[in-house]
């Protein structure tokens, strides 16, 4: 296994929040399923869920050993591609991914 | 390989029950025997999928087997989280197909309800992948994530209520079953949120109950025509699709291909419903409607017991009640109970079933295709 490093947000792909959870945890518990930019896919916790969807983007946080995820919006998420995707070429690379992904979400969408 | 029969099926009521396990699961065995005209099986498989933990007990085939008086009867012990009641009924075919015995008696039980509630969740959640249960996330969380994704896929919640409603209906037909009252789609959306969106009455009860088989190489009324296992990974973030089981497509592929025929030619089937949406997912996985056909069906009542194709016409785990290791072995029950015309009041026609079971978060399913001969 090889470690890697991967940027600090990512793509809901699923959320509830848990209203009878087990020991050990306090209700309402937020759970969320992200994909992260670069590839990984993780469990998280989060504050609320409200306001979501799937295919929202959050930022993750690790506190300790937990990650955790909150909703960004527009503006947030510029911010982090700036701030995180490093040199120009890479930034606009970046932003050009996310754009072509959004559209062909957007044609599946339009024929299903 | 040779030919394996059914040669005799029961089972115990399900629900919130008094007595011990292991008289639960003798009652069972000793009915399926004298269903099948049969004193002593040569070898027995039991399912159970965690009395070290439920009841404290260990060794479990020796002592189940003990109990009901077989303590010279080879025995093993089958576990495949919630699936082990389908999976014991899988190695106990092995061994008839084999000409390793020639009666084999499969059982399976579980009882829990004397635990409490968020005890047991926890138990159960333990089939879950140890990473994703350090979150907190449980079977019903599980279950929400899944959902959550099948309605973003265009599922709705009248689709999703219908399962419970038309299953209690079915229940309710059923002496059975641990839940005999009808309900309403207004009941199932009113009802308290157990995992947003999943509700109360979205979610399989906890229960008790027992139910047996005898396999025969002799030939009886109905055959196994196929039995196929499927698996996928345990973590819910290794999965390549939220809103359908690979296990189970895998398990319907082995199993239509044993069998030789398609899922055309099945007339009624078990499905595993331990939440409503997961009987939806599970009728598309296991070939038996197109993909995002089902919830409408069920709405149109084409799965009801009257309808074309009637979905657990034993109330499902929704109704008749999920004792885990029972609940693969009751769902056979059912089938052959249905080929065999033994249930009034629920009776439909039909010479070929199928049971569809579900081991913990999906990783390790079966399917088993009967027919009347």
């Amino acid at each position: 296994m090889t470690p890697t490093t991967v940027m600090g947000g990512g793509e809901v792909v699923s959320f509830t929040t848990l209203l009878s959870p087990p020991e050990g945890f306090r209700s309402p518990l937020h759970i969320a399923l992200v994909d992260l930019v670069g590839g990984a896919r993780l469990v998280c916790h989060g504050d609320k869920t409200q306001g979501l969807k799937i295919g929202s983007w959050v930022a993750i946080e690790a506190v300790g050993n937990i990650y955790y995820f909150s909703h960004l919006g527009t503006l947030d998420r510029a911010k982090l591609f700036w701030r995180r995707a490093g040199r120009a070429g890479e930034r606009m690379s970046a932003i050009a991914q996310s754009l072509a992904k959004r559209a062909w979400k957007g044609r599946i969408r339009a024929e299903s | 390989m040779r030919d394996v029969w059914i040669a005799g099926a029961d089972m115990t009521r399900v629900g919130r029950l008094q007595e011990p396990l292991q008289d639960l699961m003798a009652v069972a065995t000793h009915a399926a025997l004298r269903s099948a005209d049969r004193d002593r099986p040569d070898a027995i498989v039991v399912a159970t999928m965690n009395p070290e933990e439920f009841l404290g007990d260990g060794n479990f085939a020796s002592n189940v087997a003990t109990h009901m008086g077989f303590a010279n009867v080879p025995v093993v012990r089958v576990e495949t989280a919630t699936s082990s009641g389908a999976a014991a009924f899988y190695a106990g075919f092995a061994q008839i197909a084999s000409g390793l015995a020639d009666t084999v008696v499969v059982v399976g039980g579980e009882k829990m309800t004397h635990l409490p509630t968020p005890k047991v969740s926890e138990l159960i959640g333990r089939s879950l992948d140890p990473y994703e249960r350090s979150y907190g996330t449980t079977m019903p969380a599980f279950a929400a994530l899944v959902t959550r994704a099948l309605m973003a896929r265009g599922i709705t919640e009248r689709e999703i209520a219908q399962v419970a409603v038309k299953n209690h209906a079915n229940g309710a037909r059923n002496p059975l079953a641990h839940f005999r009252e009808e309900i309403t789609p207004e009941m199932v959306l009113g009802s308290r949120m157990v995992a947003d969106p999943l509700r109360l009455f979205h979610c399989c009860p906890i229960s008790d109950g027992a139910a047996a088989v005898v396999l025969t190489a002799e030939r009886a009324t109905v055959r196994v025509a196929g039995v196929g296992q499927g698996t996928d990974a345990l973590a819910l973030r290794h999965r390549e699709s939220l809103t359908n089981f690979r296990a189970t497509q895998a398990a319907a592929s082995a199993a239509f291909a044993m069998a030789g025929f398609g899922p055309e030619r099945v007339d009624l089937a078990e499905i595993h419903d331990a939440f409503a949406p997961f009987e939806l997912i599970s009728l598309e996985d296991v070939g038996l409607f197109p993909p995002g056909k089902a919830g409408p069906a069920t709405l149109d009542g084409e799965t009801a017991l009257e309808g074309r194709l009637p979905i657990n016409t034993s109330g499902g785990l929704k109704a008749r009640g999920h004792p885990l290791a029972a609940t693969g072995i009751a769902q056979i029950v059912e089938c052959v109970w249905q080929l065999t015309w033994c249930v009034p009041r629920r009776q439909v026609r039909g010479s070929v079933a199928l049971a569809q079971s579900i081991g913990g978060p999906g990783t390790n399913n079966w399917v088993t295709i009967l027919e009347s001969r």
